[in-house]
C-alpha cells in the first residue's frame, strides 16, 4: 500500500514537471489556430512558428554569442579560481585573512548593489556593446576560488613538496599536477559557471544593445516582450530553441549536474 | 627581485585581486557614493546629500515592492520547503525510476528563467491558457492568474517553486543521506513512531539544509526580475512589482541612477536583516 | 597550457575590436531601421551625394531596446552621428541641457525656412524653454480613430460619433455576443491595458489634447499645468468604457485585429493603412474620424496627439552649416513627396493639400487625406526630462481608475498631481 502511494505521488509529480515542457514543444509545431486546444497532438505539423523566429531574429548568432561568452568565462573562472585557490590553501602571507574575509563578505552582497556602478563603469570605458562587457565582470568567481581552495587543502603536502624539489614552478604544479586530479571540482565549477552565464539575461539586457552581440536568452526575451512576434507560436518556438541546448547537454551530463549541486550543498 | 619568495603569493593572486578590486570593491564603494547624488549619465553628477533617502520614505512604489517581495516569500518559502522535502523523502526510498524522477524534477532548474516565464505566461492565459481550459472542462470558473491583483504574485510564486524545487530537492537528498542510520535504529529500539522519528531526528539533522534553502529562496525573492518582467510587466496595479524590477525601471527607464543605487542599497539592507532573523529562528529550532 | 593561454589572450584581443569608424570629411546620418524609412533615406542620400561635394554617410540607427537608449549610449561613448532623423521630441530637453544639440535658429534663415514649411504654431510648439529651436519637425503620425464601416452599418451606428455621449452610445451598439455563449466576442474598440507609459499617448493623451483644444501637460513656461476638469472627463469616459465592457480587458496576442473584425474601431495613426496592405486585407471598408470631445461647443480647433519624429543636428558635428543644408534637403517639397510615396507617413507641411505637387498623390491615396488635414493640428509630448516617469504615473492611475475601477477619476487625478509634484520637485 505504501509503495502504491509513493509511486502515485511520483507519477503525478512527474506529470506536473513534464507536461509544461511537452505542451510547449507541441505548441511550437501546431498551426496557429490550434495553439490553444488542449489536445497535444496537432492535426498537421506546422513549422510556421519556427520560420517566423528564424526570419525575424538572428537567433543562431545569439546562440553562438552565448556559447562563446559562456565558454570564455568558464575557462577564465577555472584558471583564476585554481590559481587563487592554490595560493589561499597553501601559502601564508600578509593580508591572507583580510582577503578571505572580504571574499566571504562579498558573497553575501546581493548583486543588484553592484549592477548600476558596473554598468556605469562599462559605459565610461566605452565597452558597451562589446563581448568584453559580457566577459569581464564574470571572469573570476569567488565561489570557484573557494571550491578549489577547499579541494586543494585536502591534497597531501608531500605531493607538492616533491614537485617543488623537482624544480616545478607554482603554475606548473597547479596545472600540471593538481588540476588533473581535481576533476570533480573542475566539472562542478565549470557546469555551475557555464549554466549561470548562459542563463543570465539581466546583465546583457543592460550592456548590450547591438543585435549581433546579444546573447540567446536576451534575444528571446526581447522577442517575447516586444511586438516582433505577432502571436504566441513564435514566442514559444523561440523559447524552446533557447531551452534546447541546455536540455540536450543536461540529458547527457545529468549525473554531473546533480552531483555538482550536491557537492556545493555539502560545502555550504 | 620580483620573483622573491615573499612576492610570489601576491603575484599569483594578482589576476584575482585586480578583478576583485575593479569588479567588486570599486562598484560597491561607487554605489554608496552614488546614493548621495542625482545622476542620469549624460549630465555631471549632482550632489544632493540624503535627499534620495528622504524620497525613499515617501515613495509609494518602494513600499509596494517590499510588500510584494514579502508576499512572494511568504508563499514561496513554505511551499518550497514542503514540496522539496516531501519529494526528497520519497526519492530517498528504494523505488524504481527514482533516478529518472530526480532528473526530471531537476530539469526546470537548468532551463533559463526566460523560457519558464514565457511558457507559464501562456499556461496562465485567462482566455486560452491550458490551465483555464482544463478548469472549464471540469466545470470550474476560470482563474485570472496574471490579471488579478490577488492572484498575480501567488501565480509567480508557484511558478518559481516549480522552477527551483529540483535544486532544493537535491540539497535535501544529500542532507537526508548524511543522517546516520544509527540514529534511526536507536529510535526504533526506543519504540518511536515514524512521525516522532521524522520530527525529532530528521528535521533537526536537516537544520543546516533547511536554513540554506530558506536563505537561498529569500535571495531569490529579492532578485526576482525576469519573471515579472516577461509575465506581467509589474502589474496588475503594481502587485508584481518586485524589488529588482523597480530598480531596473528607475535606473534604465527613468535614468535615475542615484535613486536606483539608493533603492539597491536599501533592499540589500532589508534582505540582510531578513536573513539574519531567519538564521536566528531556524537555528533556535534545533 | 601555455598554448591555451596565448590562444585565450588572442581571443580577448579579438573581442576588443570595435567597428566604430569615423569619417572626417563627410557627414554621418542616422535614420530609423524600418525598411521603408531606410529605403527613403538611401534614395535621398544618393541624390545628395550625386550633386554635393560633402558626402553623407548613411547608417540605420544601431539596434537596441529603444532609439532613445541607443542615442544615450552613443553620447556616452562619443559616437553620435551628425544628423539624426528618428529623434523623439520628448528627449529634446534632456539632450539640450546636456549640451548635445545644435541650436538651429543660430543658423541664418533656418527659422524662416521652417516656419514656411510647418507654420509658426508648430514651430513655436517645438521651441525649448529658452525660446530657441533645437529640432526640425519632420514627420507626424496624427492619431485618429479608424473604423470598420460595415461593422458600424450592421449594428445601426449611422452617425460618426463626435461627442463623448455619441461615442458611448455607439460603443453600446457595437459591443455584443455573436455566438451566444455568454461571453462578449465583439467590441467597440481595443486599447493595450498594460501600464506601459507610452500606451497612454493613444488614449488619455490624445483625448486630452482634443478635449482641451490643443493643451499639453506643461504650459509655455515649462510648468506642469494639468486641466483637472478635462483630465477627469477623459478618465471618466474610459472608466465607463471598461465598466461596460466596450473595450476588452485582455492583452490580445494577435494584432492588429481590427482586421479580424472583432473590434469596430482602433485609435491609431496612418500606419494601420500600411499594415492592412501588408496583410493583404482587401475587403475591409474602413474610414477615419476625429477623436471625440466632451462638448463640441467648447472646442475651437480639433487637435489630436501627433506621434512626431524630428531631425536634429548633434553638437559633435564639425560642419553644422553643411549639416543644415542636408537637413533642408531632407525636407524640401520633393523630398516630402518621396516621404509620402515610400513610407506613407505625413510630412509636417502646412500646405499639404493645397500644394499642386502633392495633389496627384492624395488623389491616389484618398485614405491619407484626413491625416494630411490633421497634420499640423497636432501636439507632441512635452520635452521634459521626467516625462517618462510622469506618463508612467498616468498609466498607473489609469490602470487603477479606468481598467480596474478601484478609484474615482477625481482621486486618480489628485493622486497623479501629488506624484508628479514629487517627481518634479522632491528631487
Amino acid at each position: 500500500m505504501k509503495k502504491f502511494i509513493l509511486y502515485s505521488v511520483i507519477f503525478i509529480s512527474s506529470i506536473f514537471f513534464a507536461y509544461p515542457f511537452i505542451w510547449m514543444f507541441f505548441a511550437t509545431i501546431k498551426p496557429e489556430a490550434e495553439l490553444t486546444n488542449i489536445a497535444l497532438i496537432p492535426s498537421h505539423l506546422s513549422l510556421d512558428s519556427y520560420k517566423i523566429v528564424f526570419s525575424k531574429i538572428p537567433i543562431m548568432r545569439a546562440f553562438l554569442n552565448s556559447l562563446f561568452v559562456s565558454g570564455v568565462v568558464t575557462f577564465s573562472v577555472n584558471v583564476i579560481g585554481a590559481i587563487a585557490g592554490y595560493v589561499l590553501s597553501r601559502m601564508d602571507f600578509k593580508g591572507r585573512k583580510l582577503i578571505l574575509a572580504l571574499m566571504l563578505f562579498s558573497m553575501m552582497l546581493p548583486f543588484h548593489i553592484l549592477l548600476i556602478p558596473l554598468y556605469v563603469f562599462i559605459v565610461k570605458i566605452r565597452l558597451t556593446d562589446t563581448y568584453l562587457a559580457l566577459i569581464l565582470p564574470g571572469m573570476s568567481s569567488i565561489f570557484a576560488i573557494l571550491m578549489y581552495k577547499q579541494f586543494f587543502t585536502s591534497i597531501p603536502q608531500s605531493l607538492i613538496d616533491a614537485a617543488r624539489i623537482d624544480g616545478c614552478s607554482h603554475l606548473r604544479i597547479i596545472f600540471g599536477i593538481l588540476i588533473p586530479i581535481s576533476k570533480p571540482v573542475v566539472i562542478t565549477v565549470s557546469i555551475i559557471t557555464f549554466m549561470g552565464i548562459w542563463n543570465d539575461v539581466l546583465w546583457p539586457l543592460i550592456v548590450i544593445r547591438e543585435k549581433t552581440l546579444m546573447t540567446m536568452p536576451q534575444m528571446v526575451t526581447l522577442f517575447a516582450t516586444g511586438g516582433a512576434a505577432q502571436s504566441i507560436g513564435p514566442k514559444l518556438a523561440a523559447a524552446f530553441l533557447l531551452a534546447l541546448p541546455v536540455i540536450v547537454v543536461y540529458a547527457f551530463f545529468q549525473k554531473y549536474f546533480i552531483s555538482s549541486i550536491a557537492h556545493t550543498g555539502m560545502k555550504e | 627581485m620580483i620573483l622573491d619568495k615573499r612576492y610570489v603569493p601576491y603575484l599569483l593572486l594578482a589576476p584575482f585581486l585586480i578583478h576583485f578590486l575593479i569588479f567588486v570593491i570599486y562598484p560597491l564603494i561607487f554605489s554608496l557614493i552614488l546614493t548621495l547624488h542625482k545622476w542620469n549619465i549624460s549630465m555631471p553628477m549632482q550632489w544632493i546629500g540624503l535627499k534620495n533617502f528622504k524620497r525613499l520614505f515617501s515613495d509609494y512604489y518602494f513600499w509596494i515592492s517590499i510588500k510584494n517581495t514579502l508576499y512572494f516569500l511568504i508563499i514561496h518559502i513554505p511551499f518550497q520547503l514542503i514540496i522539496a522535502l516531501g519529494l526528497a523523502l520519497i526519492l530517498n526510498q528504494k523505488i524504481r525510476f527514482r533516478g529518472f524522477a530526480r532528473a526530471l524534477f531537476f530539469m526546470p532548474v537548468v532551463v533559463s528563467g526566460v523560457v519558464i516565464s514565457i511558457l507559464w505566461k501562456e499556461l496562465y492565459n485567462y482566455e486560452s491558457g491550458v490551465l483555464n481550459r482544463i478548469l472549464v472542462m471540469m466545470d470550474f470558473q476560470r482563474i485570472p492568474f496574471l490579471i488579478n491583483t490577488k492572484w498575480a504574485m501567488p501565480s509567480i510564486a508557484i511558478m518559481a517553486t516549480w522552477k527551483n524545487v529540483g535544486f532544493y530537492l537535491v540539497l535535501f537528498l544529500v542532507g537526508l543521506q548524511n543522517i546516520p542510520d544509527s540514529l534511526y535504529e536507536a529510535a526504533e529500539i526506543d519504540g518511536a513512531s515514524n512521525w516522532q522519528k521524522f520530527w525529532h531526528i530528521t528535521i533537526p539533522q536537516l537544520n543546516p539544509t533547511i536554513l540554506l534553502v530558506v536563505i537561498l529562496s529569500s535571495i531569490n525573492g529579492f532578485s526576482l526580475f525576469i519573471e515579472p518582467y516577461i509575465m506581467t510587466g509589474g502589474g496588475p496595479l503594481n502587485s508584481t512589482l518586485s524589488a529588482m524590477l523597480y530598480i531596473y525601471k528607475q535606473a534604465f527607464f527613468f535614468n535615475r541612477l542615484g535613486y536606483a543605487a539608493t533603492l539597491a542599497f536599501s533592499f540589500a539592507i532589508i534582505l540582510f536583516f531578513i536573513v539574519t532573523v531567519q538564521k536566528k529562528i531556524i537555528e533556535k529550532e534545533n | 597550457m601555455k598554448k591555451l593561454s596565448i590562444y585565450f589572450l588572442f581571443l580577448l584581443f579579438v573581442c576588443t575590436s570595435n567597428n566604430k569608424k569615423v569619417y572626417k570629411d563627410s557627414l554621418t546620418y542616422w535614420c530609423a531601421t524600418n525598411p521603408q524609412e531606410y529605403q527613403l533615406a538611401k534614395l535621398l542620400v544618393e541624390k545628395w551625394n550625386k550633386t554635393h561635394t560633402i558626402k553623407v554617410k548613411l547608417q540605420p540607427i544601431p539596434a537596441g531596446n529603444s532609439s532613445e537608449e541607443v542615442i544615450m549610449a552613443a553620447i556616452a561613448g562619443k559616437t553620435t552621428p551628425d544628423i539624426y532623423s528618428n529623434h523623439w521630441p520628448g528627449m529634446t530637453e534632456e539632450l539640450r541641457v546636456s549640451g548635445n544639440l545644435y541650436c538651429l535658429d543660430s543658423i541664418d534663415g533656418a527659422l524662416d525656412f521652417l516656419i514656411n514649411r510647418c507654420g509658426d504654431d508648430i514651430v513655436n510648439s517645438f521651441k525649448s524653454k529658452n525660446r530657441h529651436l533645437y529640432q526640425v519637425p519632420w514627420k507626424v503620425n496624427p492619431i485618429m480613430i479608424m473604423y470598420n464601416k460595415d461593422f458600424f452599418k450592421r449594428r445601426g451606428v449611422n452617425k460618426i460619433p463626435v461627442t463623448y455621449d455619441d461615442f458611448l452610445e455607439a460603443a453600446g451598439k457595437l459591443t455584443y455576443d455573436e455566438d451566444n455563449d455568454g461571453y462578449i466576442d465583439h467590441w467597440a474598440g481595443y486599447r493595450d491595458i498594460r501600464p506601459l507609459w507610452y500606451q497612454r499617448w493613444f488614449d488619455f493623451y490624445a483625448f486630452y489634447i482634443a478635449a482641451s483644444g490643443g493643451k499639453t501637460l506643461f504650459d509655455k513656461n515649462g510648468k506642469f499645468n494639468l486641466d483637472d476638469d478635462i483630465a477627469i472627463k477623459v478618465f471618466s469616459l474610459f472608466k465607463k468604457i471598461y465598466e461596460n465592457g466596450y473595450f476588452p480587458k485582455t492583452e490580445f496576442q494577435n494584432q492588429p485585429f481590427i482586421l479580424k473584425r472583432v473590434i469596430a474601431t482602433d485609435i491609431c495613426g496612418p500606419w494601420n493603412i500600411s499594415t492592412i496592405k501588408y496583410f493583404k486585407v482587401e475587403d475591409l471598408d474602413y474610414g477615419f474620424f476625429k477623436i471625440p470631445v466632451p462638448d463640441t461647443n467648447k472646442v475651437k480647433q480639433f487637435y489630436t496627439y501627433g506621434d512626431y519624429k524630428n531631425i536634429v543636428i548633434f553638437r559633435t558635428c564639425n560642419m553644422p552649416d553643411s549639416a543644415w543644408e542636408f537637413v533642408k534637403f531632407l525636407i524640401t517639397r520633393k523630398s516630402d513627396l518621396e516621404l509620402l510615396k515610400i513610407t506613407n507617413q505625413i510630412p509636417v507641411r502646412r500646405d499639404l493639400l493645397k500644394d499642386s505637387l502633392f495633389i496627384p498623390f492624395f488623389n491616389k491615396h484618398k485614405d491619407l487625406i484626413p491625416f494630411a488635414k490633421q497634420a499640423i493640428l497636432t501636439r507632441s509630448i512635452n520635452s521634459v526630462p521626467e516625462i517618462k516617469e510622469i506618463f508612467d504615473e498616468i498609466s498607473q492611475q489609469w490602470e487603477a481608475c479606468c481598467i480596474y475601477g478601484v478609484k474615482s477619476p477625481e482621486d486618480a487625478i489628485s493622486d497623479l498631481k501629488k506624484r508628479v509634484n514629487l517627481i518634479l520637485n522632491e528631487f
